[in-house]
């Protein structure tokens, strides 16, 4: 009697009830063939750092706020790994890795917040949105202007650029020989990034 | 003892500003160069060490001061010729063999070292010059 008792008790204990199923919110993935890059400037010359290699597939996910016409996202971020960045100039990549304190912070983050609903949007139109960038281990919100454009089985590009300066995130541009020779505060970053729809 | 601070201040405000002048000239003629020193060889600017090299001047200007006291009885002849003795003297005593050893030891470009020469070559006949001027 003990020993059923018992044997009762421990298929009880493994018992548990069926996982009800959390609906997903729509989601985008982002495609590895998606662009970004950091157009700077020294009291020299100019400089584009390109990504050599965006491998990761975030993922954006959201929900609408049809009152707002806006779409809010969720813990959505899109990653890049600064040692990525090639800046074409072996010093000035290396100063500029240096500078964003890619040793310790080795991403750029960018977290998107919310945006204009798409359903609502003509082609060619601009949409608005917020972010907040990730860089060196500070955060900073900014508020983006983007151009979406279709493409074939629901894929879409979303494609736009942001001023920003080093002093935003607490950081200083590099500067040599006294300061003489230096990067200047102002980065311009462009994005086209590449989505398709999560599942398919 | 008065000439010779007021040649020294004198000699080192204008080698100063010689020297802003020459790397503004070179950023705009010579962009490569410059370029080069962004090169992890050489030191990030900084409070603690940028008024080094903003004062590096006077110290150049005091160090050729005492060399032009101890020997400007052998420079012969009118100013501009002393002066080009000073230069040539210094180029060939101090900055050759100390170039030499550094572009020996350091990452850097030819180019980049046959512009310090210039410039220390430079340095010396703008000061020689003033030397000769102020106390002959």
């Amino acid at each position: 009697m003990l020993r059923i008792l018992f044997i009762a008790l421990l298929s009880l204990g493994s018992f548990r009830p069926a996982e009800i199923p959390v609906p997903l919110s729509p989601a985008w993935v982002v495609e590895s063939g998606s662009l970004l890059n950091i157009e700077g400037s020294s009291n020299i010359n100019r400089f584009t750092c390109h990504i050599r290699q965006y491998l990761q597939s975030d993922t954006l996910r959201w929900v609408r706020d049809d009152r707002a016409k806006k779409l809010v996202f969720r813990n959505s971020a899109v990653n890049i790994d600064i040692s990525q960045f090639d800046c074409h100039q072996k010093y000035i990549t290396s100063d500029l890795r240096k500078t964003l304190r890619a040793d310790k912070y080795p991403q750029l983050r960018i977290h998107f917040l919310s945006m204009d609903d798409l359903t609502w949007v003509q082609e060619g139109q601009k949409v608005r949105g917020q972010v907040n960038i990730e860089l060196a281990g500070h955060i900073k919100r900014y508020d983006m202007e983007y151009t979406v454009i279709h493409e074939q089985g629901n894929r879409f590009r979303l494609c736009g650029s942001k001023q920003i300066l080093f002093s935003d995130f607490n950081l200083v541009p590099p500067g040599k020989l006294a300061g003489l020779v230096r990067i200047n505060q102002e980065i311009k970053v462009n994005f086209e990034l590449h989505f398709r729809p999560f599942g398919s | 003892m008065k000439k010779i601070v007021l040649s020294v201040l004198v000699a080192g405000i204008v080698l100063l500003a010689m020297s802003l002048l020459l790397i503004f000239i070179e950023i705009k003629f010579f962009p490569g160069l410059v370029e080069e020193y962004f090169s992890p060889v050489f030191r990030w600017s900084d409070t603690s060490t940028d008024w080094l090299f903003y004062t590096h001047p006077f110290v150049v200007a005091f160090a050729l001061k005492w060399f032009w006291e101890r020997y400007k009885d052998l420079f012969k002849g009118g100013d501009l010729l002393r002066a080009f003795e000073v230069a040539l003297v210094y180029g060939i005593i101090a900055m050759v063999p100390v170039l030499w050893v550094t572009y020996s030891a350091i990452d850097i470009s030819l180019g980049m070292v046959l512009t310090w020469l210039a410039y220390g070559i430079l340095q010396a006949f703008v000061a020689g010059y003033i030397f000769s001027k102020i106390n002959p």
